[in-house]
């Protein structure tokens, strides 16, 4: 199941940090390798709550520093 | 009984980016107050602002005393460091976060809300944003960009926000800008020329109060602000440690609260307070008025009246 979530969350992240997706690995930064700023962290975030049909501001997703960290994280929350 | 009632009239409000600032406490007082509240908000937050709100993630900051939920009548995206569309460099108007927000400068937003309202649609505006990108560094440090940067976008906002919001504006309307103590007294940290820019604010509240009401019968006053821990002031750094040592130092041993601010900009924006204008009115706890300070122990046996009147929390 983790790699559908994977598959997903990769697409989101670089759909919405603008890098190629196979500079979307799951050991990636998102801050440090990828760039994110502080807004786009939590523009990520919302566009990941859109993705999934969750909400995952306020679950302690200020955790999530990679994309690993990204797809635990939502894996934990899923359904 | 004598209430704030600011039922018909609009306000704007520019600066609101989420719901820990004194934009949102002071939208929520002139709803509660009965104005209906349109916001400014910064570009690169206004996609997460618009979505939270949406997605009903500020419902319980939006609720008011009487248990009703307020609305923003309109948000409207601004980046008060350009007045018309042309200032806005191609390669900004071309990024991800402002391409489909159209002309963000401080006339399209004027020119957005006229289009909306009309003309004679707005009583009130209260500019609540500041932004220095060398805010961390030394004024001796800082550079002739970054100084010019916050005072363009701390100060001078506020002049090209009245150039443009003053025709909009039904007589007797308020004006309203929030500074900081650094403007008047020396706050090591508040740097990057944001010190400057207050101070520019504060002259310009003065000067532009005498101007506005001859051109269009408004009032314009500041609020000088004790510390918030703001996500913009958290951005400046050592906000909680100035907290602490307000509270510590001021006559009401507190720290200010965005709720108290609001209700002073509620008041200064209402009927009550036609006889204010070109003011800076300290909303710190008193903070501005000390001399000396209460926490240090070196000074604790001059006070004398001591014992009775120390506050818990001092030494």
């Amino acid at each position: 199941m983790n790699d559908e979530i994977g598959r997903r969350v990769k697409a989101v992240v670089s759909r919405q940090l603008e890098v190629p997706l196979e500079k979307v690995i799951g050991e990636a930064s998102l801050v440090d390798d990828l760039q994110a700023d502080s807004i786009a962290v939590i523009e990520l975030v919302l566009a990941l709550e859109e993705e999934f049909g969750l909400t995952i501001l306020g679950t302690g997703a200020e955790r999530i520093r990679t994309v690993t960290d990204t797809v635990n994280h939502i894996a934990t929350l899923a359904p | 009984m004598l209430n704030i009632d600011l039922r018909g009239k609009r306000a704007f409000i520019a600066g609101i980016a989420d719901d820990g600032g004194f934009g949102f406490a002071i939208a929520k007082v002139l709803v509660a107050a009965g104005a209906s509240v349109c916001a400014g908000t910064w570009p690169p937050a206004y996609g997460i602002f618009t979505t939270m709100l949406e997605r009903g993630k500020m419902d319980a900051s939006l609720r008011l005393a009487d248990g009703s939920k307020m609305t923003f009548e309109r948000i409207y995206p601004l980046d008060a460091a350009f007045d018309v569309a042309g200032d806005v460099p191609p390669s900004l108007r071309e990024s991800k976060r402002y391409r489909e927000l159209g002309d963000v400068s401080v006339q399209g937003c004027a020119d957005r809300f006229q289009a909306e309202f009309g003309a004679q649609s707005l009583d009130i505006v209260v500019h609540c944003l500041a932004n220095g990108p060398e805010v961390r560094k030394a004024l001796s440090e800082t550079s002739r960009s970054g100084y010019l940067a916050a005072v363009g976008v701390s100060a001078y906002s506020f002049v090209s926000m009245l150039q443009r919001f003053g025709p909009l504006m039904r007589p007797d309307g308020a004006f309203l800008s929030l500074s900081y103590l650094a403007a008047q007294r020396v706050i090591p940290g508040y740097g990057g020329g944001m010190s400057s820019a207050k101070a520019a604010l504060e002259n310009d509240t003065r000067v532009l109060a005498d101007e506005a009401w001859r051109k269009w019968k408004l009032r314009v006053n500041s609020i000088s602000a004790g510390p918030l821990a703001s996500r913009a002031a958290s951005a400046a750094g050592e906000i909680v440690r100035m907290i602490d040592y307000c509270r510590a130092n001021s006559p009401l041993p507190e720290a200010i609260t965005a709720d108290e601010v609001a209700w002073t900009a509620a008041f200064l924006c209402s009927p009550y307070a036609r006889g204010i204008s070109g003011s800076i009115i300290f909303v710190d706890k008193g903070y501005n008025i000390m001399g000396a300070p209460l926490d240090r122990p070196t000074l604790a046996p001059s006070y004398g009246i001591g014992e009775l009147t120390k506050p818990e929390g001092r030494s």
